[in-house]
Protein backbone atom coordinates (compact mmCIF):
# COMPACT_ATOMS: atom_id res chain seq x y z
CA UNK A 1 0.00 0.00 0.00
CA UNK A 2 2.93 2.10 -0.11
CA UNK A 3 2.22 3.72 -3.57
CA UNK A 4 -1.05 4.21 -3.28
CA UNK A 5 -0.13 6.68 -0.68
CA UNK A 6 0.36 9.54 -3.15
CA UNK A 7 -3.54 9.28 -4.27
CA UNK A 8 -5.74 11.21 -2.40
CA UNK A 9 -8.10 8.74 -1.15
CA UNK A 10 -5.88 6.21 0.58
CA UNK A 11 -7.48 3.45 1.42
CA UNK A 12 -7.75 0.75 -1.41
CA UNK A 13 -9.01 -2.20 1.08
CA UNK A 14 -12.62 -1.89 1.53
CA UNK A 15 -13.54 0.51 5.40
CA UNK A 16 -16.90 1.19 5.77
CA UNK A 17 -16.39 4.81 6.88
CA UNK A 18 -14.17 6.30 4.11
CA UNK A 19 -16.63 5.22 1.47
CA UNK A 20 -19.44 7.29 -0.07
CA UNK A 21 -20.44 4.22 -2.31
CA UNK A 22 -19.80 0.71 -1.18
CA UNK A 23 -21.01 -3.08 -2.48
CA UNK A 24 -20.69 -6.21 0.03
CA UNK A 25 -20.68 -9.26 -1.56
CA UNK A 26 -23.24 -7.95 -4.14
CA UNK A 27 -24.58 -10.71 -7.15
CA UNK A 28 -26.65 -9.62 -9.62
CA UNK A 29 -28.95 -11.57 -11.75
CA UNK A 30 -31.08 -10.97 -14.95
CA UNK A 31 -33.19 -13.39 -14.66
CA UNK A 32 -31.46 -16.94 -14.50
CA UNK A 33 -28.28 -15.44 -15.51
CA UNK A 34 -25.58 -13.91 -12.98
CA UNK A 35 -24.45 -10.97 -14.32
CA UNK A 36 -22.34 -10.10 -11.20
CA UNK A 37 -20.80 -12.36 -8.58
CA UNK A 38 -19.33 -11.38 -5.04
CA UNK A 39 -18.30 -7.62 -6.01
CA UNK A 40 -17.03 -6.12 -2.66
CA UNK A 41 -15.61 -2.62 -3.33
CA UNK A 42 -15.49 1.30 -2.17
CA UNK A 43 -15.89 4.20 -3.99
CA UNK A 44 -14.32 7.36 -2.49
CA UNK A 45 -15.86 10.36 -2.21
CA UNK A 46 -13.89 13.55 -4.02
CA UNK A 47 -11.83 11.15 -6.71
CA UNK A 48 -12.83 9.22 -9.67
CA UNK A 49 -13.13 5.11 -9.58
CA UNK A 50 -12.99 3.95 -13.09
CA UNK A 51 -14.45 0.44 -13.72
CA UNK A 52 -12.21 -1.18 -16.73
CA UNK A 53 -12.53 -4.43 -18.16
CA UNK A 54 -13.10 -6.90 -21.46
CA UNK A 55 -17.01 -5.98 -22.84
CA UNK A 56 -19.64 -7.75 -21.78
CA UNK A 57 -17.85 -8.25 -17.87
CA UNK A 58 -20.55 -6.32 -16.54
CA UNK A 59 -19.31 -2.53 -16.39
CA UNK A 60 -22.63 -1.17 -16.98
CA UNK A 61 -24.57 -3.40 -14.79
CA UNK A 62 -22.47 -3.26 -11.54
CA UNK A 63 -22.67 0.71 -12.42
CA UNK A 64 -26.54 0.59 -12.88
CA UNK A 65 -26.19 -1.18 -9.35
CA UNK A 66 -25.16 1.88 -7.70
CA UNK A 67 -28.29 3.76 -8.67
CA UNK A 68 -30.87 0.83 -9.35
CA UNK A 69 -31.21 1.63 -12.89
CA UNK A 70 -30.93 -1.98 -13.20
CA UNK A 71 -34.57 -2.55 -12.15
CA UNK A 72 -35.91 -1.03 -15.08
CA UNK A 73 -35.01 -4.30 -16.92
CA UNK A 74 -38.27 -7.21 -15.68
CA UNK A 75 -36.90 -10.01 -13.32
CA UNK A 76 -33.71 -8.72 -12.20
CA UNK A 77 -32.27 -9.36 -9.00
CA UNK A 78 -29.70 -7.81 -6.44
CA UNK A 79 -28.56 -9.29 -3.44
CA UNK A 80 -25.82 -8.70 -0.58
CA UNK A 81 -25.49 -4.89 0.41
CA UNK A 82 -25.13 -1.69 -1.95
CA UNK A 83 -24.52 1.37 0.49
CA UNK A 84 -24.59 5.02 0.22
CA UNK A 85 -23.00 7.01 3.52
CA UNK A 86 -23.50 3.36 5.06
CA UNK A 87 -26.63 2.94 4.29
CA UNK A 88 -28.26 0.11 2.25
CA UNK A 89 -29.68 1.29 -0.76
CA UNK A 90 -32.21 -1.64 -1.67
CA UNK A 91 -33.93 -1.54 1.71
CA UNK A 92 -37.85 -1.56 1.67
CA UNK A 93 -37.88 2.09 2.17
CA UNK A 94 -35.69 3.55 0.30
CA UNK A 95 -37.09 6.24 -2.16
CA UNK A 96 -35.42 5.04 -5.60
CA UNK A 97 -36.57 8.47 -6.76
CA UNK A 98 -34.46 10.48 -4.35
CA UNK A 99 -32.05 8.06 -4.27
CA UNK A 100 -31.57 8.85 -7.81
CA UNK A 101 -31.32 12.12 -7.05
CA UNK A 102 -28.88 12.24 -4.98
CA UNK A 103 -26.79 9.68 -7.30
CA UNK A 104 -26.96 11.75 -10.72
CA UNK A 105 -26.17 9.61 -13.99
CA UNK A 106 -24.46 10.68 -17.63
CA UNK A 107 -24.98 7.85 -20.36
CA UNK A 108 -22.99 6.46 -22.90
CA UNK A 109 -24.62 8.41 -25.56
CA UNK A 110 -25.70 12.29 -24.58
CA UNK A 111 -29.73 12.32 -23.89
CA UNK A 112 -30.87 15.64 -23.65
CA UNK A 113 -34.27 15.77 -24.20
CA UNK A 114 -36.00 17.32 -27.48
CA UNK A 115 -36.60 20.75 -25.35
CA UNK A 116 -34.82 24.07 -25.08
CA UNK A 117 -31.02 24.05 -23.17
CA UNK A 118 -32.24 25.98 -20.25
CA UNK A 119 -35.09 23.54 -19.71
CA UNK A 120 -33.26 20.31 -19.91
CA UNK A 121 -31.33 22.03 -17.45
CA UNK A 122 -34.29 23.30 -15.09
CA UNK A 123 -36.23 19.98 -15.78
CA UNK A 124 -34.57 18.45 -12.58
CA UNK A 125 -34.94 21.42 -9.95
CA UNK A 126 -38.61 22.11 -11.30
CA UNK A 127 -39.49 18.37 -10.67
CA UNK A 128 -38.00 18.90 -7.34
CA UNK A 129 -40.06 21.80 -6.00
CA UNK A 130 -37.75 24.65 -6.85
CA UNK A 131 -39.61 28.10 -8.25
CA UNK A 132 -38.41 30.20 -11.31
CA UNK A 133 -36.17 32.91 -9.74
CA UNK A 134 -33.88 29.75 -7.77
CA UNK A 135 -34.27 27.54 -10.79
CA UNK A 136 -32.77 30.23 -13.32
CA UNK A 137 -29.64 30.85 -10.59
CA UNK A 138 -29.45 27.14 -10.77
CA UNK A 139 -29.38 26.75 -14.74
CA UNK A 140 -26.64 29.35 -15.18
CA UNK A 141 -24.46 27.77 -12.23
CA UNK A 142 -24.50 24.16 -13.51
CA UNK A 143 -23.95 25.16 -17.16
CA UNK A 144 -20.76 27.37 -15.39
CA UNK A 145 -20.04 23.91 -13.56
CA UNK A 146 -20.05 22.09 -17.23
CA UNK A 147 -17.65 24.79 -18.64
CA UNK A 148 -21.02 25.09 -21.51
CA UNK A 149 -22.29 28.77 -20.28
CA UNK A 150 -19.74 30.58 -22.50
CA UNK A 151 -21.14 28.77 -25.60
CA UNK A 152 -24.67 28.49 -24.91
CA UNK A 153 -25.63 31.87 -22.45
CA UNK A 154 -26.86 33.55 -25.72
CA UNK A 155 -29.03 30.69 -26.80
CA UNK A 156 -30.68 28.99 -24.21
CA UNK A 157 -34.08 28.80 -25.46
CA UNK A 158 -32.35 27.14 -28.25
CA UNK A 159 -32.86 23.47 -29.05
CA UNK A 160 -30.25 20.99 -27.14
CA UNK A 161 -30.55 18.41 -30.02
CA UNK A 162 -28.77 21.25 -32.12
CA UNK A 163 -26.14 21.35 -30.12
CA UNK A 164 -22.74 19.10 -31.16
CA UNK A 165 -22.23 15.54 -29.70
CA UNK A 166 -19.39 16.94 -27.15
CA UNK A 167 -21.60 20.03 -26.18
CA UNK A 168 -25.04 17.42 -25.24
CA UNK A 169 -23.19 15.46 -23.31
CA UNK A 170 -21.57 18.99 -21.15
CA UNK A 171 -25.37 19.76 -20.91
CA UNK A 172 -26.02 16.18 -19.51
CA UNK A 173 -23.51 17.16 -16.99
CA UNK A 174 -25.20 19.98 -16.76
CA UNK A 175 -28.68 18.85 -16.15
CA UNK A 176 -27.35 16.08 -13.76
CA UNK A 177 -25.44 18.95 -11.72
CA UNK A 178 -29.03 20.91 -11.20
CA UNK A 179 -30.37 18.61 -9.11
CA UNK A 180 -27.25 18.21 -6.58
CA UNK A 181 -26.30 15.31 -6.62
CA UNK A 182 -23.77 13.82 -4.05
CA UNK A 183 -22.06 10.93 -6.75
CA UNK A 184 -22.13 11.32 -10.81
CA UNK A 185 -22.32 7.60 -12.13
CA UNK A 186 -20.32 7.91 -16.14
CA UNK A 187 -21.13 5.35 -18.05
CA UNK A 188 -18.20 5.15 -20.97
CA UNK A 189 -19.72 8.92 -21.59
CA UNK A 190 -16.54 10.01 -24.20
CA UNK A 191 -16.86 6.66 -26.27
CA UNK A 192 -19.49 8.58 -28.47
CA UNK A 193 -17.50 11.63 -28.69
CA UNK A 194 -14.56 12.82 -30.85
CA UNK A 195 -10.94 13.21 -29.30
CA UNK A 196 -11.51 17.21 -28.39
CA UNK A 197 -14.89 16.76 -26.88
CA UNK A 198 -13.35 13.81 -24.87
CA UNK A 199 -10.87 15.77 -23.80
CA UNK A 200 -13.45 18.33 -22.67
CA UNK A 201 -15.30 16.12 -20.49
CA UNK A 202 -12.25 14.70 -18.97
CA UNK A 203 -11.43 18.23 -17.75
CA UNK A 204 -14.72 18.75 -16.58
CA UNK A 205 -14.54 15.09 -14.47
CA UNK A 206 -11.09 15.90 -12.85
CA UNK A 207 -12.83 19.17 -11.79
CA UNK A 208 -16.46 17.69 -10.77
CA UNK A 209 -13.94 15.05 -8.63
CA UNK A 210 -12.95 17.78 -6.52
CA UNK A 211 -16.78 17.50 -4.89
CA UNK A 212 -18.17 14.88 -6.03
CA UNK A 213 -17.40 11.12 -6.08
CA UNK A 214 -17.56 9.92 -9.47
CA UNK A 215 -17.35 6.48 -11.04
CA UNK A 216 -16.72 6.05 -14.39
CA UNK A 217 -17.26 3.17 -16.74
CA UNK A 218 -14.83 3.16 -19.84
CA UNK A 219 -13.23 0.78 -22.45
CA UNK A 220 -10.64 3.35 -23.07
CA UNK A 221 -7.58 2.72 -20.70
CA UNK A 222 -5.69 5.68 -21.03
CA UNK A 223 -8.56 7.27 -20.28
CA UNK A 224 -8.39 5.40 -17.12
CA UNK A 225 -5.11 5.94 -16.08
CA UNK A 226 -5.72 10.18 -17.21
CA UNK A 227 -8.47 10.65 -14.91
CA UNK A 228 -9.05 8.05 -11.97
CA UNK A 229 -7.49 7.86 -8.82
CA UNK A 230 -8.89 4.36 -8.25
CA UNK A 231 -9.33 1.49 -10.81
CA UNK A 232 -11.73 -1.55 -10.53
CA UNK A 233 -10.54 -3.99 -13.13
CA UNK A 234 -13.32 -6.69 -14.06
CA UNK A 235 -13.06 -9.89 -15.95
CA UNK A 236 -15.51 -12.69 -16.56
CA UNK A 237 -15.51 -16.02 -15.05
CA UNK A 238 -16.06 -18.68 -16.86
CA UNK A 239 -19.52 -19.20 -16.12
CA UNK A 240 -19.79 -15.70 -17.67
CA UNK A 241 -20.36 -14.03 -14.34
CA UNK A 242 -18.45 -10.70 -14.15
CA UNK A 243 -16.37 -10.42 -11.13
CA UNK A 244 -13.61 -7.96 -9.25
CA UNK A 245 -10.09 -8.67 -10.63
CA UNK A 246 -8.49 -6.25 -8.99
CA UNK A 247 -9.15 -3.06 -7.30
CA UNK A 248 -6.66 -0.83 -6.32
CA UNK A 249 -5.14 2.73 -6.91
CA UNK A 250 -5.13 3.44 -10.56
CA UNK A 251 -0.84 4.07 -10.49
CA UNK A 252 -0.81 0.44 -9.06
CA UNK A 253 -2.93 -0.93 -11.42
CA UNK A 254 -1.65 0.10 -14.35
CA UNK A 255 2.19 -0.28 -12.92
CA UNK A 256 2.19 -3.38 -10.98
CA UNK A 257 -1.15 -5.11 -11.17
CA UNK A 258 -1.23 -8.23 -9.08
CA UNK A 259 -4.18 -9.74 -10.93
CA UNK A 260 -2.78 -11.85 -14.23
CA UNK A 261 -5.54 -11.11 -15.90
CA UNK A 262 -5.73 -7.53 -15.15
CA UNK A 263 -1.96 -7.45 -16.44
CA UNK A 264 -3.24 -9.24 -19.63
CA UNK A 265 -6.13 -6.98 -20.14
CA UNK A 266 -3.93 -3.70 -19.45
CA UNK A 267 -1.21 -4.83 -21.88
CA UNK A 268 -3.69 -5.45 -24.12
CA UNK A 269 -3.40 -9.08 -24.32
CA UNK A 270 -7.37 -9.67 -23.78
CA UNK A 271 -10.20 -7.54 -23.81
CA UNK B 1 -27.97 3.44 -67.98
CA UNK B 2 -29.76 0.60 -66.34
CA UNK B 3 -30.97 -2.26 -69.20
CA UNK B 4 -34.39 -2.29 -70.22
CA UNK B 5 -35.40 -5.12 -68.59
CA UNK B 6 -34.43 -3.94 -64.72
CA UNK B 7 -36.67 -0.93 -65.10
CA UNK B 8 -39.47 -2.73 -65.89
CA UNK B 9 -40.79 -3.41 -62.39
CA UNK B 10 -39.90 -0.17 -61.41
CA UNK B 11 -42.12 1.24 -63.85
CA UNK B 12 -45.18 -1.57 -62.95
CA UNK B 13 -45.15 -0.17 -59.44
CA UNK B 14 -45.19 3.13 -60.56
CA UNK B 15 -48.44 2.14 -63.08
CA UNK B 16 -50.30 1.05 -59.33
CA UNK B 17 -48.64 3.99 -57.86
CA UNK B 18 -50.61 6.07 -60.10
CA UNK B 19 -53.79 4.76 -60.33
CA UNK B 20 -54.08 4.82 -56.49
CA UNK B 21 -53.31 8.66 -57.05
CA UNK B 22 -55.44 8.82 -60.30
CA UNK B 23 -58.73 7.75 -58.37
CA UNK B 24 -58.20 10.55 -55.57
CA UNK B 25 -57.97 12.81 -58.95
CA UNK B 26 -61.16 11.43 -60.78
CA UNK B 27 -63.03 12.12 -57.15
CA UNK B 28 -62.11 15.70 -56.69
CA UNK B 29 -62.23 16.47 -60.22
CA UNK B 30 -65.87 14.98 -60.54
CA UNK B 31 -66.40 16.86 -56.74
CA UNK B 32 -64.85 20.44 -58.33
CA UNK B 33 -67.07 19.88 -61.89
CA UNK B 34 -70.12 19.14 -60.46
CA UNK B 35 -70.46 21.35 -57.38
CA UNK B 36 -68.06 24.30 -58.15
CA UNK B 37 -71.25 25.86 -60.51
CA UNK B 38 -73.52 25.74 -57.69
CA UNK B 39 -71.39 27.49 -55.47
CA UNK B 40 -70.89 29.91 -57.81
CA UNK B 41 -74.48 30.17 -58.59
CA UNK B 42 -75.22 30.79 -54.73
CA UNK B 43 -72.09 32.70 -54.06
CA UNK B 44 -69.15 31.36 -51.45
CA UNK B 45 -71.10 33.68 -49.00
CA UNK B 46 -74.53 32.60 -48.93
CA UNK B 47 -73.88 28.97 -49.68
CA UNK B 48 -70.97 28.41 -46.77
CA UNK B 49 -72.77 31.24 -43.81
CA UNK B 50 -76.47 30.60 -45.35
CA UNK B 51 -78.74 29.36 -42.38
CA UNK B 52 -81.53 27.83 -44.32
CA UNK B 53 -80.71 24.22 -46.21
CA UNK B 54 -84.37 23.91 -47.92
CA UNK B 55 -83.63 23.02 -51.88
CA UNK B 56 -87.07 22.84 -52.67
CA UNK B 57 -87.08 26.17 -52.74
CA UNK B 58 -83.53 26.77 -53.97
CA UNK B 59 -82.23 28.01 -50.68
CA UNK B 60 -78.32 26.12 -49.82
CA UNK B 61 -76.96 27.83 -46.85
CA UNK B 62 -74.90 24.68 -44.92
CA UNK B 63 -73.70 26.89 -42.42
CA UNK B 64 -75.81 25.39 -39.46
CA UNK B 65 -74.26 22.08 -41.20
CA UNK B 66 -70.50 23.42 -40.56
CA UNK B 67 -71.73 24.37 -37.00
CA UNK B 68 -73.29 20.08 -36.53
CA UNK B 69 -69.85 18.95 -37.99
CA UNK B 70 -66.99 21.06 -35.75
CA UNK B 71 -69.62 20.73 -33.05
CA UNK B 72 -70.17 16.91 -33.13
CA UNK B 73 -66.32 16.74 -33.87
CA UNK B 74 -65.63 18.83 -31.43
CA UNK B 75 -67.69 16.80 -28.69
CA UNK B 76 -65.86 13.68 -30.01
CA UNK B 77 -62.52 14.95 -29.69
CA UNK B 78 -63.63 16.42 -25.84
CA UNK B 79 -64.75 12.76 -24.94
CA UNK B 80 -62.33 11.10 -26.71
CA UNK B 81 -58.86 11.90 -26.50
CA UNK B 82 -57.97 12.02 -23.23
CA UNK B 83 -59.43 8.76 -23.26
CA UNK B 84 -57.47 7.78 -26.31
CA UNK B 85 -54.40 9.40 -24.84
CA UNK B 86 -54.52 7.72 -20.96
CA UNK B 87 -54.73 4.30 -22.97
CA UNK B 88 -52.11 4.74 -25.36
CA UNK B 89 -49.84 5.95 -22.17
CA UNK B 90 -50.97 2.89 -19.96
CA UNK B 91 -50.43 0.51 -22.72
CA UNK B 92 -46.72 2.22 -23.71
CA UNK B 93 -45.70 2.64 -20.03
CA UNK B 94 -47.91 0.60 -17.45
CA UNK B 95 -49.29 -2.39 -18.58
CA UNK B 96 -47.52 -5.57 -18.42
CA UNK B 97 -47.28 -7.51 -20.92
CA UNK B 98 -50.05 -10.19 -20.24
CA UNK B 99 -52.54 -7.48 -20.34
CA UNK B 100 -51.49 -4.96 -23.20
CA UNK B 101 -51.45 -8.53 -25.01
CA UNK B 102 -55.20 -8.56 -24.93
CA UNK B 103 -55.94 -4.78 -24.73
CA UNK B 104 -54.03 -4.29 -27.89
CA UNK B 105 -55.78 -6.40 -30.31
CA UNK B 106 -59.02 -5.27 -28.78
CA UNK B 107 -58.64 -1.84 -29.57
CA UNK B 108 -57.74 -2.64 -33.13
CA UNK B 109 -60.84 -5.13 -33.05
CA UNK B 110 -63.33 -1.65 -32.25
CA UNK B 111 -61.67 -0.09 -35.41
CA UNK B 112 -62.83 -2.79 -37.53
CA UNK B 113 -66.54 -2.66 -36.01
CA UNK B 114 -68.88 -1.58 -39.07
CA UNK B 115 -69.85 1.79 -38.61
CA UNK B 116 -73.76 0.89 -38.49
CA UNK B 117 -72.96 -1.20 -35.73
CA UNK B 118 -71.91 1.33 -33.85
CA UNK B 119 -74.59 3.89 -34.86
CA UNK B 120 -77.18 0.60 -34.30
CA UNK B 121 -76.28 1.05 -30.96
CA UNK B 122 -75.68 4.39 -30.48
CA UNK B 123 -79.92 4.26 -31.53
CA UNK B 124 -80.20 1.80 -28.74
CA UNK B 125 -78.39 2.79 -25.82
CA UNK B 126 -76.98 6.11 -26.03
CA UNK B 127 -80.00 7.97 -26.78
CA UNK B 128 -82.47 6.26 -25.19
CA UNK B 129 -79.87 6.75 -22.01
CA UNK B 130 -79.56 10.43 -22.98
CA UNK B 131 -82.93 11.51 -23.01
CA UNK B 132 -84.00 9.70 -19.73
CA UNK B 133 -80.76 11.95 -18.16
CA UNK B 134 -80.78 14.91 -19.86
CA UNK B 135 -83.64 15.24 -21.21
CA UNK B 136 -84.39 16.18 -24.54
CA UNK B 137 -85.31 13.97 -27.79
CA UNK B 138 -81.71 11.70 -27.27
CA UNK B 139 -81.16 12.41 -30.90
CA UNK B 140 -78.34 14.69 -30.50
CA UNK B 141 -75.10 16.05 -30.94
CA UNK B 142 -73.90 14.71 -27.59
CA UNK B 143 -74.92 11.11 -28.95
CA UNK B 144 -73.06 12.33 -32.20
CA UNK B 145 -69.81 13.03 -30.00
CA UNK B 146 -69.69 9.35 -27.75
CA UNK B 147 -70.51 7.62 -30.90
CA UNK B 148 -67.56 9.46 -32.68
CA UNK B 149 -65.44 9.25 -29.54
CA UNK B 150 -65.46 5.87 -29.19
CA UNK B 151 -65.11 5.76 -32.93
CA UNK B 152 -62.34 7.38 -33.05
CA UNK B 153 -60.38 5.96 -30.11
CA UNK B 154 -58.18 2.80 -32.31
CA UNK B 155 -57.03 5.68 -34.13
CA UNK B 156 -55.59 8.05 -31.89
CA UNK B 157 -54.47 5.10 -29.51
CA UNK B 158 -52.17 3.48 -32.29
CA UNK B 159 -50.54 6.45 -33.60
CA UNK B 160 -50.10 8.02 -30.14
CA UNK B 161 -48.58 3.87 -28.71
CA UNK B 162 -46.55 4.39 -31.93
CA UNK B 163 -45.20 7.51 -30.94
CA UNK B 164 -44.53 6.92 -27.24
CA UNK B 165 -42.66 3.61 -28.05
CA UNK B 166 -40.27 5.27 -30.82
CA UNK B 167 -39.23 7.32 -28.25
CA UNK B 168 -35.34 5.99 -27.73
CA UNK B 169 -35.18 4.43 -23.81
CA UNK B 170 -32.54 7.02 -22.81
CA UNK B 171 -35.26 9.43 -22.89
CA UNK B 172 -36.89 7.65 -20.21
CA UNK B 173 -33.28 6.53 -18.06
CA UNK B 174 -32.38 10.33 -18.61
CA UNK B 175 -35.24 11.09 -16.78
CA UNK B 176 -35.33 8.55 -13.99
CA UNK B 177 -31.54 8.93 -13.53
CA UNK B 178 -32.72 12.76 -12.66
CA UNK B 179 -34.65 11.71 -9.67
CA UNK B 180 -37.75 11.59 -11.41
CA UNK B 181 -40.34 9.41 -10.43
CA UNK B 182 -42.09 7.38 -13.18
CA UNK B 183 -45.29 9.33 -13.72
CA UNK B 184 -43.13 12.16 -13.35
CA UNK B 185 -41.05 10.82 -16.50
CA UNK B 186 -43.87 9.93 -18.28
CA UNK B 187 -45.46 13.78 -17.93
CA UNK B 188 -42.82 16.08 -18.11
CA UNK B 189 -40.40 14.31 -20.16
CA UNK B 190 -42.12 11.51 -22.50
CA UNK B 191 -45.39 12.75 -23.45
CA UNK B 192 -43.75 16.25 -24.48
CA UNK B 193 -40.83 14.54 -26.72
CA UNK B 194 -43.98 12.80 -28.53
CA UNK B 195 -46.02 15.40 -28.98
CA UNK B 196 -45.57 15.69 -32.68
CA UNK B 197 -46.41 12.23 -33.29
CA UNK B 198 -49.58 12.33 -30.74
CA UNK B 199 -50.83 16.04 -31.97
CA UNK B 200 -51.07 14.28 -35.51
CA UNK B 201 -52.78 11.40 -33.59
CA UNK B 202 -55.43 14.03 -32.60
CA UNK B 203 -55.49 15.08 -36.07
CA UNK B 204 -55.86 11.87 -37.84
CA UNK B 205 -58.57 11.30 -35.31
CA UNK B 206 -60.57 14.23 -35.83
CA UNK B 207 -60.43 13.78 -39.74
CA UNK B 208 -61.87 10.35 -39.19
CA UNK B 209 -64.47 12.15 -37.23
CA UNK B 210 -65.54 14.30 -39.49
CA UNK B 211 -65.54 12.04 -42.42
CA UNK B 212 -68.32 9.45 -40.28
CA UNK B 213 -71.56 9.58 -41.72
CA UNK B 214 -73.13 6.36 -41.63
CA UNK B 215 -72.87 5.86 -37.59
CA UNK B 216 -73.87 9.81 -37.11
CA UNK B 217 -76.63 9.57 -39.51
CA UNK B 218 -78.68 6.90 -36.91
CA UNK B 219 -78.03 9.64 -33.85
CA UNK B 220 -78.08 13.22 -34.51
CA UNK B 221 -81.29 13.59 -35.07
CA UNK B 222 -80.23 15.20 -38.80
CA UNK B 223 -82.62 18.81 -38.48
CA UNK B 224 -81.07 20.85 -40.93
CA UNK B 225 -81.81 23.67 -38.00
CA UNK B 226 -78.91 25.26 -36.32
CA UNK B 227 -78.09 23.30 -32.62
CA UNK B 228 -79.14 25.08 -29.61
CA UNK B 229 -77.18 23.25 -27.13
CA UNK B 230 -75.56 19.65 -27.15
CA UNK B 231 -78.92 17.95 -26.89
CA UNK B 232 -80.12 19.38 -30.11
CA UNK B 233 -80.35 16.82 -33.14
CA UNK B 234 -78.46 18.48 -35.86
CA UNK B 235 -77.04 17.67 -39.09
CA UNK B 236 -73.32 17.37 -40.00
CA UNK B 237 -72.05 17.66 -43.90
CA UNK B 238 -71.55 14.54 -44.72
CA UNK B 239 -75.10 13.28 -43.03
CA UNK B 240 -76.30 16.05 -45.32
CA UNK B 241 -74.92 13.97 -48.63
CA UNK B 242 -75.87 10.53 -46.68
CA UNK B 243 -79.26 11.20 -46.13
CA UNK B 244 -80.21 13.68 -49.69
CA UNK B 245 -78.51 11.70 -52.23
CA UNK B 246 -81.06 9.01 -53.24
CA UNK B 247 -83.55 11.81 -54.13
CA UNK B 248 -81.56 15.00 -55.10
CA UNK B 249 -81.82 15.82 -58.22
CA UNK B 250 -79.99 18.98 -60.57
CA UNK B 251 -79.04 22.08 -58.45
CA UNK B 252 -79.81 20.18 -55.23
CA UNK B 253 -77.22 17.15 -56.41
CA UNK B 254 -74.98 19.85 -57.59
CA UNK B 255 -75.18 21.21 -53.79
CA UNK B 256 -74.87 18.03 -52.17
CA UNK B 257 -71.11 17.74 -54.02
CA UNK B 258 -70.66 21.17 -53.22
CA UNK B 259 -70.85 20.13 -49.45
CA UNK B 260 -68.24 17.42 -50.53
CA UNK B 261 -65.87 19.76 -51.62
CA UNK B 262 -66.11 21.55 -48.03
CA UNK B 263 -65.47 18.11 -46.85
CA UNK B 264 -62.76 17.29 -48.51
CA UNK B 265 -61.18 21.07 -48.30
CA UNK B 266 -61.12 20.57 -44.30
CA UNK B 267 -59.98 17.04 -44.71
CA UNK B 268 -56.78 17.88 -46.54
CA UNK B 269 -56.42 20.69 -44.35
CA UNK B 270 -56.12 18.98 -41.53
CA UNK B 271 -54.13 16.01 -43.36
CA UNK B 272 -51.92 18.96 -44.10
CA UNK B 273 -52.01 20.14 -40.67
CA UNK B 274 -51.34 16.73 -39.15
CA UNK B 275 -47.76 15.97 -41.91
CA UNK B 276 -46.61 19.28 -40.64
CA UNK B 277 -47.10 17.73 -37.22
CA UNK B 278 -45.14 14.34 -38.21
CA UNK B 279 -42.44 16.78 -40.35
CA UNK B 280 -41.52 18.88 -36.95
CA UNK B 281 -40.52 15.61 -35.34
CA UNK B 282 -37.94 15.63 -37.42
CA UNK B 283 -35.84 18.81 -37.16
Amino acid sequence: MEESATQPPTAATPSATAAKLAMRHVDFHYGPFRALKDISLDIHDRAITAIIGPSGCGKSTLLRTFNRMNELIPRTRVTGDVLLDGTGIYGPDVDVAVLRKRIGMVFQRPNPFPASIYDNVAIGPRRHGRKEPDVQEIVERSLCRAALWDEVKDGLKGPALALSAGQQQLLCIARALAVEPEAILMDEPCSSLDPAATLEVEELMLELAQEYAIVIVTHNMQQAARVSSMSACMMMDPDRAGVLAEYDATSLIFTNPKDKRTEDYISGRIG
Amino acid sequence: MTPFKERIPGFVFLLFALSALSALALIAAFLFVEGVPLIAKVGVGPFLFGMKWAPSQGLYGIFPMIVGTVAVTLGAAVLGVPVALACAVFLTEFAPRAVSAVVRPAIQLLAGIPSVVYGFWGLIFIVPAIRTWFGGPGLSLLAGSVILAIMILPTIISIAEVSLNALPRLYKEGALALGMTHWQAIRTVLIPSAKSGILAAVILGIGRAIGETMAVIMVLGNAVALPRSILDPARTLTTNIGIEMGYASGDHQQALFATGIVLLLIIMALNSLAQVAVNRRRT
